[in-house]
């Protein structure tokens, strides 16, 4: 008993010396960061001239109807040809993002689906979602269907079949299937509401290892470019728990990790060349990060600019009405400008409180993001100047879930819960 | 019985089980100071540096989804291409047929 109770009291010493370490390691950390922290972006690029607001540079092309509900997800294929996208009403659809037909439809194996992914090579599809399995197809190259150098109008028929072929069945998640991306031909990447992500590999048609670290839903994951990154091997999860984590494919804990905020990371995006990222939460903020200097470089508030705009257009209206009163249930009171008058204004626009992000993603370049907000649809940022330059997809009648821009950088979609796509181009 | 078991939990086994968790304790919290010595060892580069080469990569790459800056050439535009194909076929159809009368009319 006695032997027992003293290694009692040293473990307890020992766990006591352990936590006061932690805690002057958490300070050191804090103290780092702060000190590699010396400036935001916008500080840095006061003299890189600002792009003109509301420059309506996108043309709508193409509006893809076909899906019978919301679409749920949709996918640029690596060749900026084709979008797959995956809609609760059982199916996937691959459209020719140039023509806008349908060129194959595929039957899910389970209707409720939240993602999809598309292989590099263009020969597989994945579907996941509600039933915790994430189904790879098998689909039918369309070289021969597209005939033999008739490059007429006749070529591009709709040549859409409704065909399913399943290569893989991947089980194994305890809870909802959010988010899945190829990362080869052969592997596929998983994130779940079972608080981890999985790597499956197809070829062996197994899980090839889990990803346990976060302590809440995982919510998105954004692979790193395969072509331009030096790490290959790397990817980025977004979670409920309010942490953004870099996972090595090779190890089962994640290898940096990045707090937030205390809301949901709805969405995460790579910036283009792999140093830097996007999270879009719940909080309605956008926030980049830097890998290298492991910290937060930016913050582009919506409220922020509304209440910027707002405000001139106070002053230009305070000085062009300066003796009427702005409402009518002024006139009670003094009827000039008041501070009154300004938090009247700005309880009109407490109704941006609540503006979850949904789906960022970069131009090309990464000069330009868009954003896809709960109530507010699609916003053009700057990245450089934090300032919004325009919107698109206002032609949709409906929610816009999703804004992808095509591997090529030269189209843009959006997906909208109207059942409809549609592509935009300069 | 129940009381029986949670004595024998409590009592003879008790012990073993709390040294446990504290052992378990102490190795999560070791492994925490690990991870925390790994972070502050990790090189990181200030983030004005960080800025300047996020700027340098925008500005040299081409983007056209922004034609303010890159003009992208119209025979570039496989959209605009395809859109202006599809107009021409559609007016020679017309003028063939004799000025506007397409497979079907809707009075």
């Amino acid at each position: 008993m006695t032997t027992a109770s003293q290694s009692g009291g040293d473990i307890q010493k020992k766990i006591a010396l352990a936590r006061q370490e932690a805690r002057i390691l958490y300070n050191e950390v804090e103290q780092t960061k702060l000190r590699t922290k010396d400036v935001s972006l916008v500080d840095v690029t006061t003299k890189i001239e600002s792009l003109p607001k509301n420059y309506n540079n996108l043309k709508l092309y193409n509006t893809l109807k076909g899906h019978q509900t919301k679409i749920a997800k949709i996918v640029w294929s690596s060749d900026s040809s084709s979008i797959l996208s995956a809609s609760q009403d059982g199916y996937m659809i691959i459209w020719d993002a140039v023509t806008g037909f349908k060129k194959q439809a595929i039957t899910l194996e389970n209707q409720w689906v939240l993602t999809c992914g598309y292989s590099p090579n263009m020969n597989l599809v994945a579907a996941a979602g509600l039933d915790n399995v994430c189904t790879v197809y098998r689909i039918k190259s369309d070289t021969n269907e597209h005939g033999n150098g008739d490059s007429t109008i006749q070529g591009y028929q709709m040549f859409g079949t409704f065909y399913q072929s399943v290569q893989s069945i991947f089980k194994g998640h305890t809870a909802y299937i959010s988010d899945c991306e190829f990362i080869s031909n052969s592997q596929i990447i998983t994130a779940s509401g079972d608080m981890t992500c999985a790597l499956w590999d197809i070829s062996k048609g197994s899980k090839v290892r889990e990803f346990i670290d976060h302590l809440g839903d995982v919510l998105c994951i954004d692979s790193f470019p395969q072509k331009k990154s030096n790490n290959p091997n790397l990817f980025i999860s977004g979670s409920s728990d309010g942490n953004v984590k870099l996972w090595d494919l090779r190890s089962p804990t994640s290898s940096q990790n990045f707090y937030v905020s205390n809301s949901d990371v709805n969405t995460i995006k790579l910036f283009p060349n792999g140093n830097s990222f996007l999270t879009g939460s719940d909080d309605g903020l956008i926030r980049l990060f830097d890998f290298r200097s492991d910290c937060e470089l930016n913050t582009y508030s919506l409220a922020n600019q509304f209440a910027q705009q707002r405000q001139q257009q106070i002053r230009q209206q305070m000085t062009q009405t300066l003796k009427q009163p702005l409402f009518s249930f002024h006139r009670n009171n003094n009827g000039t400008s008041s501070p009154t008058d300004t938090f009247s204004l700005s309880s009109i626009y407490s109704s941006f409180e609540n503006p979850g992000v949904y789906s960022i993603d970069f131009s090309k370049s990464g000069r330009l993001f868009y954003a896809c907000y709960s109530e507010f649809g699609c916003m053009i940022w700057d990245t450089l100047k934090q300032e919004i330059v325009g919107s698109v997809g206002n032609d949709h009648s409906n929610k816009i879930n999703q804004v992808s821009v095509s591997p090529d950088g030269i189209g843009l979609a959006t997906a909208s819960w109207d059942s409809t796509i549609k592509i935009y181009s300069a | 019985m129940t009381d029986n078991t949670n004595n024998k939990i409590n009592g003879v086994n008790g012990g073993v089980i709390s040294d446990r968790i504290a052992v378990i304790k102490l190795k999560r919290i070791q492994e925490l100071n690990n991870r925390l010595k790994d972070t502050l060892r990790r090189e990181r580069i200030p983030a004005s540096n960080a800025c300047l080469l996020l700027i340098n990569y925008i500005q040299e790459t081409p983007d056209y989804l922004i034609p303010y800056i890159f003009k992208l050439p119209l025979e570039q535009n496989k959209y605009a291409r395809y859109q202006t194909l599809k107009n021409l076929k559609a007016n020679s159809k017309n003028t063939s047929n004799g000025g506007g009368a397409g497979c079907c009319i809707i009075m």
